[in-house]
């Protein structure tokens, strides 16, 4: 079973995209923010990381750019998923090695899994 | 006016002047040493040449010998704090402080055995216009040396600054100072050099002594204002009051009443014209300035509001995601099964959320646009692919409202664009969207025909029509506001105003045709072949 580690600050978003990841036959690590998301990515080594952009502590794109440093982590995929618009991020997260940048309100949890698809292979 | 009377004249304005400097000076600041060294400067500065003028009035060699002595260690002195000031005006007091220790030890040694001693002034003469010290050999090394040092070094300093610092202000201090350099130096050659080296004639070498005010009072500006105009500024002022006092000595020097009064008319009319210019020419000066400020703030807001939207669009899209997620998860079944009525009202609700969705989206590119900051990706596109994805998309959308959707491919395969994929498919679906909007019955047709330089696409209805004045105001944004402006609804507004700015960033044009109300209506896109 493939497994995807899903940050995302907002509680309720986050139960739902666990619950529909879970329904489709994933398994889930849900985070609310970055801390301890990197040893837990060289311990367990996911398929994917959904990864938040705007979170409480450190943000998406310094967290993304410590993966992308370190050799253990860094060839893991990383899928940018936020509501923060921003073509500067966007820009940034790309250039870091963020295989797409989605925004949120564009796809339903179910149209997220199809998209997803395509990136865990 | 003979010369001793115009000497008495001179020196008494100067020592109030400088007295009012220093004091001015220290005033400002008083606990700067800056402040401090520079007003111990004036003082040396007053010293010595109160001991120069007093010695050329006396007429015994003995009394003079005395007090041009003290206006030799007068001048030492005073070259001492020169130094010390500009060391810490320019803040490099750390740097030499093993210089500092060693221009201060010279000086003071110096100046002491100037006195006692016939170090530096062998002996006194006495000329036909008063006493005229003369200095020894060694003297003359020493003194000129030490001052012309000093001198030299602080220019240096001043000039090394100049050239390394970026600071406008800082910039503008150090021209004031060398500006005062500038005619110190000037003044000093003319009358400590070439009238008496070469003309002979020492009768105003003492004027020489007097230009150092110049420079101190063009120093203490620049340590006391905060806000210095350009240089310009002042050598506008300076040559406007050199000219008024030349005129006013030619005034003077009239022969007859007659030409005493036009010459004075002259001078008047100078005094008024110079009076206006300086003033117009500050006038424009703070105009710029303002306009730069008021250029500076606007910069300051825009980024502050786009930043602001960027936020606010992700505070907003939060709950809409969430509503978003879960009424697609309860409409497709993963909590149970639903009864027909609730997935109705249900797809009420999600279509109503995705309209929020679309106009939170409208209003953030809409911002983009109007701030510039849009970036465009251009590539080769397939402009049939993306009326394919188009359609295949809004599909169902018109199928809800008993229309028909169609798209008649060309035979021949379109050549490819250059142009922004995501912007073009944006636009495309914007039109075709409001044409299934405005259209009750019939439908839509999409057409695409090859021009010579151009694609040309046509997204024709069977809807609403439009007049002429309707169609004008089709594409402008809702924030153009024009007397009965239209509620727009459902973002109609925003979405063409948008769609049109995306093709015109590429290049293209978009326009809309109508025969008229309840006639249908066309629009075009018409995108460049690169």
């Amino acid at each position: 079973m493939k497994k995807i580690l899903l940050i995302e600050d907002e509680r309720m978003l986050a139960k739902m995209y666990q619950e529909k990841f879970s329904e489709a036959g994933f398994e889930v690590v849900l985070f609310y923010d970055s801390e301890g998301a990197l040893e837990l990515v060289k311990n367990e080594k996911p398929d994917l990381i959904v990864l938040d952009i705007l979170l409480p502590r450190e943000n998406g794109i310094t967290f993304l750019q410590r993966l992308k440093n370190d050799p253990e982590t860094s060839l893991v995929s990383v899928v940018a998923f936020s509501n923060y618009d921003d073509p500067k991020t966007k820009e940034e997260a790309i250039r870091l090695g963020a295989v797409d940048y989605l925004i949120k309100t564009d796809f339903t949890p179910q149209e997220l899994i199809e998209r997803i698809k395509i990136y865990i292979k | 006016m003979n010369t001793y009377l115009l000497n008495q004249i001179t020196i008494f304005i100067i020592a109030i002047v400088s007295f009012i400097l220093a004091f001015w000076v220290l005033n400002s600041s008083p606990k700067n040493k800056v402040n401090q060294y520079f007003s111990l400067t004036i003082v040396s500065y007053i010293a010595w040449i109160s001991f120069y003028y007093f010695m050329r009035l006396q007429s015994q060699i003995s009394s003079a010998g005395l007090l041009a002595r003290l206006g030799f260690a007068g001048v030492l002195i005073f070259t001492t704090f020169l130094y010390l000031f500009s060391v810490n005006f320019l803040n490099e007091e750390k740097r030499f402080s093993f210089l500092n220790k060693i221009v201060v030890s010279v000086g003071v040694i110096f100046s002491i055995l100037a006195i006692p001693t016939n170090l530096i002034m062998k002996r006194i003469e006495m000329t036909k216009w008063g006493p005229n010290p003369v200095l020894s050999m060694e003297g003359k090394i020493i003194f000129f040396g030490f001052v012309f040092l000093v001198c030299i070094f602080i220019l240096a300093l001043l000039f090394k600054k100049y050239f390394q610092t970026t600071n406008l202000k800082e910039k503008l201090k150090i021209q004031y100072i060398l500006l005062g350099f500038f005619f110190l130096i000037m003044l000093n050659f003319a009358f400590n050099i070439f009238f008496p080296l070469i003309l002979g004639n020492f009768q105003y070498s003492y004027f020489g002594n007097y230009s150092f005010i110049i420079l101190i009072g063009f120093t203490a500006y620049a340590i006391i204002k905060k806000d210095l105009f350009d240089i310009k500024i002042v050598l506008t002022e300076i040559l406007v009051g050199g000219i008024a006092l030349l005129l006013l000595i030619q005034d003077l020097t009239s022969k007859t009443a007659i030409e005493y009064v036009w010459k004075t008319i002259i001078l008047v009319a100078f005094i008024f014209l110079g009076h206006s210019l300086i003033k117009g020419v500050l006038r424009e000066i703070k105009l710029r300035e303002e306009l730069e400020n008021a250029y500076l703030e606007l910069k300051k807001l825009d980024i502050a509001k786009s930043e602001f939207i960027s936020i606010t669009s992700h505070q907003l899209r939060t709950p809409l995601t969430a509503i978003k997620g879960y009424i697609s998860l309860i409409l497709d079944g993963s909590y149970g099964p639903i009864s027909e009525q609730v997935r109705e009202k249900m797809t009420n609700v999600f279509q109503s959320n995705e309209r929020l969705i679309k106009l939170i989206n409208d209003v953030l590119d809409f911002s983009r646009i109007e701030t510039g900051r849009f970036e465009m990706h251009m590539g080769k596109v397939d402009v049939e692919e993306v009326i394919s994805s188009a359609v295949d998309f809004l599909k169902i959308g018109a199928e809800n409202k008993k229309l028909y959707l169609r798209w008649k491919r060309p035979e021949k395969p379109l050549p490819k664009v250059l142009a922004d994929e995501e912007k073009t498919r944006h636009a495309i679906l914007n039109l075709i969207d409001n044409g299934i909007k405005y259209t009750e019955k019939g439908g839509i047709m999409i057409k695409v025909t090859e021009e010579e330089r151009f694609l040309l696409i046509e997204i024709s209805d069977t809807g609403a029509g439009m007049t002429k004045e309707e169609i004008l105001k089709l594409f402008k944004s809702f924030s153009r506001g024009e007397a009965g402006s239209q509620f727009f609804t459902e973002g109609v507004g925003l979405g063409l105003y948008i769609a049109k700015k995306f093709i015109e960033l590429q290049g293209g044009e978009v326009w809309a045709e109508s025969e008229g109300k309840g006639k249908g209506s066309a629009f075009y896109i018409k995108l460049p072949i690169k």
